[in-house]
């Protein structure tokens, strides 16, 4: 899709971009000592943490990713919402006060609070390094998605300014200007989300007749595809034959680009009534990759090979009942989607075709009614499989969810950042309202974008700016402004978590290196930009994939290595030092190799066949979270029971 | 020992609010966010007692095993594909998400109510 970059929209967002950043430098020169780098000193008020925290989480994942999948498959994407937010109330109810009270600075010093393990320190500072790594892939992947239609960007430009801008705040700030400027996107984010489902309500939903902008074929026979007039039909070829479905291929005489066209199930029922009778329209879309690696789009060539100009914006309902085409309220909304049918867009990789080389992804609308949208199954069709394995994929992504969160290094460090206990659970409860009503938003705001006719087929990560563009240009540049740092703080708060782990524990703890407390912050700073530069490479290598599922198998990550340990080290006095290494080393590793031999790995990154994969499921929590905790309990048995700390090692909030 | 009070307690504690006030009005551009919430002092000498700790734990929990059992039911209804009964204009899938969502923060306030804060200071526990 090509877009409009618009000069009015591009000053609006550099100057709240700017204005964040410039926040950040003003707070940061307040961040002199290690506590202030890392944990802000133990001194932000409990309210701006509360929000910070919504900051924090209310990720490019949660923004981009969810509104995007709820836009291409509906409900699916409603329940990351719910299990990102469940995943609160394990921090709330079961960790957060506990954890106050163990720790100082990072994950592992709360883990180590009370054996003084360097083996601990390893495994924990390894685990964090790994979470934050793949939950940092997510965010790079989002605001290479937030360039392209704001500034008609490639993708890569996006994912490097962010690194950029990244590791100068970080580099330059520290813990305190990360909570601010969290606090001060975080309501900025929710405040603009409520007024974009303000916004949707008021549209309401409309049906809208594609023939605005997709060419006419027919009259068609009932079995067959007659040529139009202006077309000319291209031969079968074996390679189409191969792939197994019903394919049509026409030339267009006058400009010689290719059209093709799958015919779906429901093809013509769905579209009846839309046409003259046996007339269809030809709804696909291609993208043709050359062996050269030039990009054909639906045919044609573009200026540049990466704005993907020949594609059309897509998104309608089909058919809507009559009185939903006026403003609606929130239920009523919901209950006009229900009785309404929309196109939801599918992909179909080809093989190679023509003998040159080139391989083709077509991409054609499903009609799916209302009813459909909103219940789940449409991207876990697992579901609705009668394989069990299929089903178990699904408990596994919503057991990983709910158990993620409070293991997420980049979260638990915010624990550190307040007073006290007390301000830890009152921070909590302010982040759970903050969090709760922005994932309410979601599920509109992804049925908006779906039937908002700006949505790119090859980008769901687009969807959410792309709806608010449907709206103005001016609306549309200050939620991809907010989106933007939202990126920003996010990966700044995970830099600070991995920079904390390399420095605090594998280099201060596990190498025993002496360093001062500002030779500390030096290192780290120097720490932010390695692990800032290894984010920006894997997000230009992850672009095609939804930033929420990739968040989900951090969360999966996350919650095998680092849940078990906490869990067990607060409530079973049995566990002992080594226990917990190895379940955070067994837990790290279970999960990492199960998500690098899952068939969606297969399939999205390195382009194999799904059904290769060895493991029954994508989805490793269900296997990897259990068996971190039966490590930890085997281990814990047969390794001697801990001893009572002296009381000079009684562990003190430091 | 009114001196030590005073200089190791109290003028940090007060800097502390200085700069948490200082730094609340800077951002507070909506000034409103911030009016009649807490920016007290920023001193970490202080944590729960036991006694207050193990109790506030017991709610936790007792909260939390009520929140799984609902996450669980919704995860077993999707399973079972009854997600998508008609129900209220739309489906029992829409409902029980947002009743999840509302849920978690309807039990945090609970929690926030039920648990007690009565502090004691590390450093005399240390002694």
């Amino acid at each position: 899709m090509s877009f409009d970059v618009n000069f009015q929209a591009g000053l609006v967002f550099a100057v709240i971009v700017a204005f964040t950043v410039g926040l950040s430098f003003y707070l940061g020169r307040q961040a002199k000592s290690a506590s202030g780098f890392f944990a802000a000193g133990g001194g932000i008020p409990w309210f701006v943490n509360g929000v910070a925290f919504a900051g924090d989480y209310l990720s490019a994942a949660s923004f981009l990713g969810i509104c995007g999948m709820i836009a291409f498959y509906g409900y699916d994407g409603f329940l990351y919402s719910i299990g990102y937010l469940a995943g609160w109330v394990v921090a709330l109810f079961v960790i957060a006060e506990p954890l106050k009270r163990l720790g100082r600075y990072t994950f592992a010093d709360a883990l180590d609070s009370k054996f003084q393990s360097r083996g601990i320190k390893f495994a924990a500072a390894i685990s964090t390094l790994a979470v934050s790594l793949f939950y940092l892939i997510p965010q790079m992947v989002g605001a290479g998605a937030l360039m392209r239609p704001l500034f008609g960007q490639p993708h890569f430009v996006g994912v490097i300014t962010v690194g950029v801008i990244v590791i100068f705040i970080v580099v330059t700030a520290g813990m305190v200007s990360t909570t601010y400027v969290q606090f001060f996107k975080g309501g900025l984010l929710v405040i603009f989300s409520a007024l974009l489902v303000v916004l949707i309500l008021l549209r309401g939903l409309s049906s809208s007749d594609p023939s605005n902008d997709s060419p006419l074929v027919g009259p068609i026979a009932e079995g067959d595809m007659s040529v139009p007039p202006g077309y000319r039909r291209l031969a079968e070829d074996p390679a189409w034959e191969a792939a197994k479905q019903d394919y049509e291929r026409f030339l267009e005489l006058m400009t010689s680009r290719v059209l093709t066209t799958i015919r779906v199930p429901n093809w013509r029922e769905s579209y009846a009534g839309q046409t003259q009778p046996s007339q269809y329209r030809l709804l696909c879309q291609t993208v043709t990759t050359t062996p050269q690696g030039e990009k054909i789009y639906a045919g044609a060539v573009p200026p540049d090979a990466d704005a993907s100009a020949g594609l059309l914006p897509v998104g309608r309902a089909f058919s809507v009942p009559s009185e939903a085409e006026s403003a609606q309220g929130p239920i009523g909304y919901l209950g006009a989607v229900a009785d309404s049918t929309f196109e939801l867009w599918r992909k179909e990789p080809l093989p190679i075709l023509e003998g040159n080389g080139d391989s083709t992804v077509v991409y054609y609308p499903q009609p799916t009614s209302g009813e459909q949208v909103l219940t789940p199954g449409n991207y876990f069709s697992g579901m609705r499989s009668a394989n069990p394995w299929d089903r178990l994929n699904f408990v596994s992504l919503m057991l990983a969810l709910f158990c993620g969160t409070a293991s997420l290094p980049h979260i638990l460090i915010r624990y550190y950042t307040v007073k006290d206990e007390s301000a830890a659970r009152k921070s909590t409860i302010v982040g759970i309202g903050s969090i709760g009503l922005f994932y309410v938003l979601t599920l509109y705001m992804g049925l908006g974008a779906m039937t908002s006719g700006a949505i790119d087929v090859t980008d769901s990560n687009m969807a959410a700016p792309l709806l608010a563009k449907s709206f103005s240009p001016w609306l549309f540049a200050a939620i991809s402004a907010i989106a933007f740092t939202t990126v920003l703080g996010t990966v700044s708060g995970l830099i600070i978590a991995a920079s904390g782990a390399v420095v605090h524990d594998l280099i201060g703890s596990v190498a025993k290196v002496q360093m001062s407390d500002h030779g500390k912050v030096r290192v780290a700073r120097l720490a932010s930009v390695v692990v800032g530069a290894v984010a920006i490479v894997l997000g230009i290598l992850f672009q095609k994939m939804n930033v929420t599922y990739l968040v989900g198998w951090a969360f999966s990550v996350a919650a095998s290595a680092n849940l078990p340990a906490l869990i067990m080290l607060l409530f079973w006095k049995r566990t002992t030092k080594q226990g917990i290494a190895a379940a955070v080393l067994v837990g790290m590793i279970s999960s990492l190799a199960w998500i690098l031999l899952a068939g969606d790995t297969y399939k999205d990154v390195y382009g194999w066949k799904p059904e290769d994969s060895i493991i029954p499921f994508s989805q490793p929590g269900i296997v990897t979270i259990p068996l971190g905790f039966l490590t930890l309990i085997v281990v814990s048995l047969l390794t001697p029971k801990p001893q009572p700390l002296p009381p000079e090692g009684k562990p003190v909030l430091r | 020992m009114t001196l030590l009070l005073v200089s190791r307690i109290v003028l940090p504690a007060a800097r502390l609010v200085s700069r948490s006030l200082r730094r609340a009005l800077f951002l507070s551009l909506p000034g409103i966010l911030m009016v009649g919430l807490d920016h007290g002092p920023a001193s970490s000498g202080k944590q729960d007692s036991p006694e207050v700790a193990a109790r506030n734990a017991r709610i936790g929990l007792v909260l939390f095993f009520i929140y799984v059992a609902l996450y669980a039911g919704f995860v077993a209804c999707a399973v079972a594909g009854t997600l998508s009964m008609p129900i209220g204009g739309t489906n029992l899938a829409v409902w029980y998400g947002f009743g999840l969502i509302a849920a978690a923060f309807v039990l945090a306030l609970v929690y926030g109510v039920l648990c007690r804060s009565r502090t004691t200071d590390r450093t005399e526990d240390a002694k």
